[in-house]
Formats: C-alpha cells, structure tokens, sequence
C-alpha cells in the first residue's frame, strides 16, 4: 500500500523510512478517526434536554477507569511495535553504517551558500593530493554502497536528499559519517534544510546518480585534471580528515607555504557557490566578463553605476555588502582571505572573460 | 445572600479604593489588575506575531510579490520574520496568556485567597516583563536582529565563528536574548509567587485534590518551567558573550561545541511544551466540565498523569537533535520516550471524552471552543507519534511536516483553549457577558481559517517541503502544481483566521461596555471563583470562604440543582 | 451563604499564616521561607547547568589544567574563608534576631557585609592581575568559563549583600526580624555555590 504523497524514493532503506510512515498513519489515523466519532457522537448525543439531568459519574474507581486503561493499553502496546519498527529501519540508516568501499566515497562539505563535494581521486583516499572537488553537483554511481564524510566550514547546515529519504545535520567541528545506496539513476534535488544565514533558500545542489560506467567514466576523466605535486610534496594521506575549517581543504592544504591558484581559490573558498563562470545568473552576478563590466549598485539604498576595476573587486571581496548589484541582495559573508590569496583571486577574476 | 454577609465582612483592603489612578491600574499590586495587564499584552502581541505570518505566509504564496501594508519582502527580513514570530508566539503570547494571565486571575480566586502570596513581588514580575517586551521591540527595529530561526543556534546566532564582532551593528540580536533571558527572570518570580500562594493560602477545608485542575497545571507547569530554565538562561548568557564579547563556548575550533547551544534550547524547550500545554488542558477541562454537568472524568487520575508527563517531560528533548550530529545510539532511547509521552495525554484526552458521556452539554462559546480544542489536539497528538519515530524524522525533521505538527498542537492549545478561558471567565473579570453570536461566529471561523493554514501544510510537508525557504521559485520539485496551489489555499486561512479576530475584538470591546451585567455565577459551576461579585472586589471575597467537597460535584443524585458549589456545607 | 466570616491576618507583613483561616497545609513554614527555597531551587538549576557543562568539558579537555594553574589558589581560599565566616555571622544575626536582640543581628549583619565586602575586593584583585598577565575572557575556554562563572557568582554577593543590607537597615528600627533568616538562606546558596566553584576552577589542576 502506498498512499502517502512522498517523492520518488531512490534509496535502499528509503523503502523502509516509507513503510514506517505509512504503518504509523494506518495506526495513529484509526484511533485518531475512532476517537474523533466518538467525541463527535457524544457531542450530538448527549445535548441539554429539559428536565433531563447528566449521570453522576466522577470516574474514581476502577470500576469506570477502566474505560480510560483499556483503550490505554492498546495504545501502549501499539506505541511499542511502532516504536520496535522504528528502532530497526533507524539502525539501519544511522547506525549501521557500511565499512567504506574502494572509491566510493565523498566528502560532503556545507558552506555559506553551497555544497563542496570532494573526491578520493585515483587512490581511493581522502585528503591526499589528488583529490578533486566540484561545487553543488554530487555524482555518484547507481546500486552502489556510497560512503561519506559530512562537514560544515561556518555555521550549521543540513543535507537533505528527499529522494534518498535521508538527512544529516552538518556541524562544523564535527565529522559525520553517513551513507546511501541509490537505485535509480537520474538527477535530484539536495536541500540545505538548517536555517543558515540570508541564502539559505538558494542553497542548493543537484544530486546525479549515474550508471557505473558513465561514473567510472566521468570519475576518470576529473581525477585526469588532477595535476599532482612532485613526489616529494606529497602528504602523508589523511581519512576523514578531523579539522572542518576552510584551512584544510583542497587547495589551500595542497600547498602550504606558496598560495593556490585564483582559480582554486575560488573553488576552496565556496566562491563559485554563489558566483558562475558561464553567466548563469545564481546567488550572485556571475564572474563572467566582470571586469569593466557596468554595474548598477546599491550603495546604503542610493543608486549609482560602477565600472568594474580592480579597486572595486577588492572591496566587493572585503566589503562584501557595500555595494549591491542591483537584482541581488547583500547577503554574502565576508571570507577571510590573506592579503596574497586576496591579489590571486583579483588577478584571476581580472582575467576571467 | 450577599447584604446578610455584610456585617461580617473583611475588607482588609479597603483603604485601596483611595488610590490614585497609577496606583490602580498600572503600578497595581492586586493580582487581577496584574492577570489583566499579562492578558493584554499577550493578545497585542498576538497581533505583532501575527502580522509577522501574515507577511511570510503572503511571500510564500505569491513570491516576490509586493504584500499590502508591508510592500516587497527580502530574504534578511523574511528570516527575521520567522524568528519573531515563533519567539512572540510562544514567549510573549502562550506564556503570558495561559500561565501569567489565568495564573494570576484563578489561581487566588479559586483557592479562595484575597492576593497572590507576594503582591509586590507579583507587581515587579509584571514590570520585568513588560521591559522585556520592550526590549524585544526594540531587537527588532535595531540593526542587525536576530535572523536564526527562533531556536537561534549558533554559530549563526553568533555571527559565525570566529565571531565578527560589531556590538552596534549586532545589537538586535543581542537584545533578542537579553528580552528572552527578562522575560525567564519574569516569569521565575511569577512561578515562585504561583506555588508560594497555592501552598500556604487555601481556604479553610482545601485539601490538594479538592483543588480546581486549573490550579494543579498551573502548578506543575511552573515547577516543569521552573526545573528547566535554569541551563537555558546559562546558556543564553554564553551565546550573549560568544556574539559581543568573542568567547567561544560553541566555537568548535577553540573547544566550544555548537551542539551544546541545542542541549540547553531542548531541555528547556520540550518541558516548555508542557509548560504551555498544562494550563490550557487545566482551563479546558474546566468548561468541559461545568457545560457537560458532569464531574470531570478520573480528576485524580488527570493529575497523576500529568504530574508523570512533567517528570517524563525531561527525558525528551534530544527528539529535536535525531539528526543533529547526536550519537545515533540516544536516538533509540529518546525515541522510545518521546512516543511514551503520549500515554498520559491519551489519559487526558479520554478523560475528556468520557466526561462527555450521559452529559447534559450546552454549546455555548466557550465549550465550542474547549471541545474544538480537543478535535484539533487530537490531530496534533497523532502526529506526533510520526515525528517521534526517529527513522521517519530522518525525512520529516525541519520540513512543513513538523510545521503543521506543533501548530496542530499549540493552536488548539493557546489559540482554542486561551479563547474558550477569555469567554468562560469574562463574566467573572470583566463583570458583564460576551455576546454569544459574536462569539460563535468567531469560533467557526477560527476552526475554518486554521484548518485550512494547516491541513495543506501536512501535505506540503510529506512531499519533502522544507522549512525556513524565502522564496521556493528556486526548487522545481516543490514548485508542482499541487503544492503551489496548497501554499495559496493555506495563505487564504490564514487571512481567515485573521478576518476571524474581528468579531472577537468588537466583542470584547463592545460587550465591556455594553454587554448584560453578568450576574455572581453565570454557569451555575462550583468552584470559588464563582462564590463573588463579578467582577471582584479588591480582596476578592466579601467573606472568606471554606470549602467542603471537590470542584467537580455536578448532577450529584439527590439534589435538585445540579451543581453543589466547593463553598456550601453539607 | 452561610459561612462564617474567619477573621484573617494581614498576610503582607506576618510571616506566619493565618491558623484560623488556612487549616490544611501542604507545607509547614512561613510562605516567604517557601519562597526562598523555591528561588534557591530555580537558583541551583541554573549554576547547576552551568557546572554540568564546565565539569563536561574539562574532561573533555585535559590540558585545561595547566591553565587551572594560573589561578590564585591562595587567594581563592582567602576568599573560601571570608565566605565561610560570613555564613558564621549570618547565623549569628539569625539567632540574635530569634532573641529580639536587635544590636547583635545589627553588628553580626554587618560583619557578614564586610566579609562580603572583602571577598570582592580580592575577587578584583585576582581578576586584574588575571587580565594584566593576558588570560582574559576570550585568551582561552577555561578562561571564559572561569570569567563566566565566577562573575555569575561575583553578582550573586553583590545580589546578597545588597539584600543583607536593605535587611539590616529594618532591623536596626526593629522591622522585619523575621527577614534576617530568609537572608541567611540566600546568604548560604551563594556559599555553596562557592565551595563548588573553588575546587573546580582552582584546585584541580
């Protein structure tokens, strides 16, 4: 039976989460509609009539209490199969979790605005260098045990995936180790659903779920991309690395003693979370064509325009809310940036036609 | 009855009828100008916290839309919006109304005592609220207001660590936890008034089971708050210091714990559930009771099962925090307590029902609205039992779901039980009667107007709406059709459900004014409140009374009225 | 109604309630020593929650010790003393108001101030020279704590004293002797909480 309006599930234990709700609605809306009939009958029942007086029952004895403890027990011992069915299909989603699998798995990263997804690369290991990220697009492969690693940078987040049935809070400090098993392929919705600043409602990414050999695929060509340091630079690998902060990810903890690259930068820092490169219009303006782009701002609610120059770009970086493009709204936190990772991003923009 | 009285009577007070216009009415130290003040505050802030749901609810129907009286919304005010509103809702309208208001005005005139225990005290609780709730305005009109959801977790409470610092430029938010910490310190003082007064100022004769249900939750309710509070305002305090001095106690990277923050939130936050919930059950069984003619159904049994659900109150809160990062393994524990939780109120709701049974009911608008407290709690109550299940809050936790959940729940506890008490004991306070259809027209179109807010949003919820979205233009899989046509139908009850407030406001206005003088005891009920004038005097009674028997002795077989009131000997 | 009239005390200023008109009593005692032990009750939450969470983390973190060990142990039981003697001297001015003797409460009330007195004078001594060596409120957690709640406790003496004194100055026109006690209880919860405080935050290390 399958009446409930869920979402397509496309999880394994989803199956489960749904048998649940549909077992508990089947309970509860039975003795929800038994004891609404019954509180409604009385009340057409037993109206004042003239010269007829109530019943004297003050229901202190065990005598007339049993009509409240009968039905009682029936609840408790409802209450308890619920409470048994759900105890299983919770072990199985949140406490059992999988030993990780060659190379499926992921760190998943919530960040003011948007998700960082990151990638074991070739060696099926996570924080070494050849890892490779991608921003508010997770690929993953169908009937496939996936593993991950679930992290929060600035505030709380929360990874929703309706279709999955499955959502984790992401706590900065923490590492919270997760998994699924997706069943079908196609592309779906992930939510942040803890409030997290004035983006929240943009905060968004596409969960694609591919056949084994478009992922192997796919995985192949971006671990490909991957430019490894000399053999020397190599760091000792790290799993689910325990520090959350933006410090140790990616880019920033490839290299530590020359900065990364505008272009990685943007990755690492979650600029491209709100920011496209191909024009497509997101949280922000897109960095397409920025420089000596006209712009009209909003500076303190007056209007003006500006040419976009390098000057601008800095204070737009650390000012973030100073000026606001018109059709936006300031809500972009400020990220802190040392003064050589600020003049690389600048740079990089500069060049970005 | 009330000239042979005369000669005996005490009026200790007497010399108050000189005071001066301040003394009598604002800077009063007589409960039921106090229980008055609470109550109006209560219901003009209903109507802030109000015009706040009316806002969003308009935004979420027709996004980016300009909404009349307010114009075009933004996604900082929106979030600000939301805060308030479940801030005002539960701490400046439930618990001023249903604990501090009804506390004040019942719990002295139904134990037959002439004041609470401490008036001045009782003055000073008042006046820390009423500061509180200007500091709240003021939160809200200063820059940089609290925006985190009325749960505030930080780190985005705290403006994100390491905090960035600026006290002016976050000013708003720090106010919003200094007005939530006062108004806790209001309502300790009130609380400790409220069990002081219970304890030691009975009449003569009144044992603790001849006490009104009323005074029991009122009673238990101010323990659970009072056992509660304590974590939450240390906690409040540290989020105060982490937002404008730059501590860390939720700071992960300098050892702090974000999670810690909702520990404090919940272990206060579930019990305050309870806090809110008992008075109303309290006051509703009291109109049950005296429309139905009929002793209350298993009054002992009520209370024990009440005084078990405050003790089970404080094993539950980590129900919040199923997926918040906890160790799965509570999860199983508090899941089993959460749905246990639900044994003492079906005691209650079957005590209720059977109340019912063989009874002589006259529907008038209080009983329609108490017995329309039970229909909708029992939805509330229900679906609770999903959400308690921790595999299917996986799905369901900060989705509509939950949203329609505990407005089922509350509603019918602020909104329908708050309501059926204003019109039960407005001939008592107020001295004359309401307007009964007025007050009926009122009822159908509050239950229409709530019903169809919240029904839709169960809905909603169950296909994956998420909570707390400004604009949901940006989600193709909520933006179907029937979900789209739901958040319209749920904003049009909700103008309902405003357009519903208007015969209510004309009432009372109309009828304290001009209504029928109510006479001493307009619903022939038995407990001590009924024994005085209406409204009472200064002092309450004209002669204390002592009470012989429980509250409840209606249709007693024998007798030919069918009310014995606590105060006549055999 | 035919009830009779039970004339009723004024219950403002008596401390014991009425026999005649209140005969069941849950609770024996006098409706503002009822009142006190409910504050002190709602009171222990509060520092009770906090100490809870103090005691978690410190377990959490070991090396917290070391910075334990740049409080001032001498100072802190110089000041564990003053607390201690004044709670003496607080029961003292009981006693003596129990006697009607309105002198001794008066000058035991005043010696329990100047204890009082004296413990936030080392208390600011011991916060400056915390502060001038830089472990100020955000140089590390312990020291949030530390700042945290001994200043929470600092403002309950404070709270206290100012208490004692409204107190002291009735008592000294021979008002309110019955206020002296619910002082002392007052007066004794800001010990305690002291005595926890004390080894917590400078003894253990």
């Amino acid at each position: 039976m399958n009446f409930l309006p869920f979402p397509e599930n496309i999880s394994t234990f989803g199956v489960e989460l749904d048998e649940l709700a549909h077992l508990i609605t089947i309970i509860t809306m039975t003795a929800f509609v038994i004891a609404e009939g019954i509180l409604l009958y009385f009340i057409l029942k037993f109206r004042k009539k003239p010269g007829v007086k109530a019943d004297y029952i003050p229901g202190n004895s065990w005598k007339q209490l049993k009509w409240i403890f009968i039905p009682l027990v029936v609840i408790v011992g409802l209450d308890l199969f619920i409470d048994e069915k759900n105890t299983h299909a919770w072990t199985l989603i949140k406490q059992n979790i999988p030993e990780k699998t060659h190379y499926e798995l992921v760190e998943i990263t919530g960040q003011q605005f948007s998700w960082l997804f990151r990638y074991p690369g070739r060696d099926g290991l996570l924080g070494t260098s050849d890892d490779f990220t991608s921003t508010n697009e997770l690929r993953i492969p169908v009937n496939e045990t996936v593993v991950f690693y679930l992290k929060a940078k600035d505030v709380l987040h929360s990874f929703f995936v309706p279709a999955m049935r499955f959502k984790q809070d992401a706590v900065p400090g923490r590492t919270i180790k997760g998994w699924f098993d997706a069943t079908k392929t196609g592309t779906y919705e992930i939510a942040c659903t803890e409030i997290c600043g004035a983006g929240h409602s943009l905060m968004k990414a596409n969960l694609i779920v591919q056949s084994k050999e478009e992922f192997k695929q796919w995985f192949e060509s971006e671990a490909g991309k991957v430019t490894l340091p000399a053999p020397g630079d190599k760091k000792a690998p790290e799993i689910a690395p325990s520090a959350a902060s933006g410090e140790h990810n990616t880019a920033a903890a490839k290299t530590e003693h020359q900065v990364a690259s505008g272009k990685d930068l943007l990755q690492a820092k979650g600029c491209l979370g709100c920011h496209s490169l191909d024009g497509s219009k997101l949280v922000g303006p897109s960095y397409k064509g920025l420089m000596g782009r006209k712009e009209m701002v909003l500076t303190q609610d007056k209007e003006h325009e500006v040419t976009v120059d390098e000057d601008y770009l800095r204070r737009s970086i650390t000012e973030p809310n100073a000026d606001v493009v018109k059709g936006f709204s300031g809500i972009m936190p400020k990220t802190p940036l040392s003064e050589e990772e600020l003049t690389a991003i600048v740079n990089h923009l500069k060049d970005l036609k | 009855m009330a000239t042979e009285v005369k000669q005996h009577s005490v009026s200790p007070h007497n010399h108050h009828s000189e005071l001066s216009f301040w003394r009598k009415y604002i800077f009063s130290t007589d409960h039921k100008v106090i229980g008055m003040q609470y109550l109006l505050t209560g219901l003009i802030m209903v109507f802030v916290g109000g015009f706040f749901a009316y806002v969003f609810r308009m935004q979420l129907a027709f996004p980016g839309q300009g909404i009349p009286l307010y114009g075009k919304l933004d996604a900082n005010a929106y979030n600000m919006m939301i805060t308030m509103h479940g801030t005002i809702m539960i701490f400046w309208v439930a618990m001023p109304l249903l604990v501090a208001a009804f506390g004040n005005l019942l719990i002295p005139t139904m134990i037959g005592a002439d004041d609470m225990a401490f008036p001045t005290l009782n003055m000073i609780s008042y006046w820390v609220f009423f500061i509180s709730t200007v500091v709240l305005i003021l939160s809200m009109v200063l820059p940089g207001p609290m925006a985190a959801g009325w749960t505030a977790y930080p780190p985005l409470s705290a403006n994100g660590y390491p905090a960035q610092i600026d006290f002016w430029g976050s000013i708003g938010g720090s106010l919003w936890i200094l007005a939530v910490a006062l108004e806790f310190v209001a309502f300790l003082i009130g609380g400790i008034n409220f069990l002081v007064t219970t304890f030691n100022m009975r009449a003569p004769g009144m044992k603790l089971m001849d006490m009104p249900i009323t005074v029991w939750m009122m009673n238990i309710a101010v323990l659970v708050f009072m056992f509660s509070v304590g974590p939450l305002v240390a906690g409040a305090v540290m989020l105060l210091f982490d937002r404008s001095f730059g501590t860390g106690f939720y700071n992960p990277a300098v050892g702090g714990d974000p999670i810690l923050f909702q520990h404090f939130f919940w272990f206060f936050g579930h019990p305050e559930v309870y806090v809110i919930l008992l008075p109303g059950l309290g006051m509703v069984a009291e109109v049950i009771a005296t429309m139905a003619r009929k002793p209350l159904f298993g009054y002992k049994a009520i209370i024990y099962a009440s005084i078990i659900s405050g003790f089970l109150s404080f094993i539950v809160w980590a129900h919040h925090q199923f997926i918040a990062g906890i160790d799965p393994r509570m999860a199983v524990f508090f899941s089993f307590t959460t749905i246990m939780i639900s044994v003492p109120f079906a005691v209650w709701m079957f005590a209720a029902i059977a109340t019912l049974w063989k009874a002589s009911i006259t529907l008038n608008t209080p009983m329609l609205f108490a017995l329309g407290f039970i229909g909708e709690f029992l939805l509330g109550g229900v679906t609770g039992i999903y959400l308690g299940a921790s595999a299917f809050d996986i799905y369901a936790h900060d989705n509509y779901f939950v949203v329609a959940h505990f407005h089922y729940a509350l509603i019918p506890d602020v909104f329908f039980g708050g309501l059926a008490a204003i019109y039960f004991w407005y001939p008592k306070f107020v001295g004359r009667m309401y307007n009964e259809t007025l007050g009926k027209v009122h009822f159908w179109l509050t239950t229409l107007g709530f019903n169809m807010i919240f029904l839709p949003l169960f809905y909603n919820g169950l296909k994956g709406e998420h909570r707390r979205i400004f604009d949901y233009s940006a989600w193709p899989s909520l933006m179907s059709a029937d979900m789209t046509q739901n958040r319209v139908i749920a904003t049009v009850g909700m103008l309902i459900l405003c357009a519903a407030q208007i015969p209510f406001v004309i009432n009372m206005i109309h009828s304290a004014r001009k209504g029928v003088k109510a006479e001493r005891n307009p619903w022939k009920a038995n407990s001590l409140e009924w024994v005085t004038a209406s409204p009472p005097p200064h002092g309450n009674f004209e002669t204390y009374p002592s009470v012989y028997r429980g509250p409840y002795e209606y249709s007693v077989p024998g007798r030919e009225e069918d009310y014995w009131p606590q105060h006549l000997p055999q | 109604m035919s009830t009779t009239a039970i004339e009723k005390n004024n219950l403002e200023e008596s401390d014991s309630v009425s026999e005649k008109w209140v005969r069941p009593r849950m609770v024996d005692m006098p409706k503002g020593r009822l009142a006190m032990w409910w504050l002190i009750a709602s009171e222990i939450v509060i520092f009770g929650g906090l100490i809870a969470t103090y005691i978690l983390f410190r377990l959490r973190h070991p090396e917290w010790g070391h910075a334990a060990g740049h409080t001032s142990t001498p100072l802190g039981a110089l000041n564990t003393f003053f607390l201690l003697t004044s709670s003496l001297t607080i029961v003292l001015a009981h006693d003596a108001a129990n006697r009607k003797d309105l002198k001794g409460a008066v000058r035991n009330m005043g010696i329990t101030l100047f204890f009082g007195l004296g413990f936030l004078v080392v208390k600011s001594i011991e916060y400056s020279t915390e502060i001038s060596h830089g472990f100020t409120l955000t140089a590390e957690l312990f020291w949030s704590f530390y700042f945290l709640m001994t200043g929470l406790h600092a403002l309950h003496v404070i709270a206290g004293m100012t208490t004692i004194f409204i107190i002291m100055l009735g008592v000294r026109k021979g008002k309110h002797l019955h206020r002296v006690e619910f002082a002392g209880m007052y007066w004794h919860l800001v010990d305690l909480v002291w005595i926890l405080l004390f080894p917590l935050l400078y003894i253990a290390h």
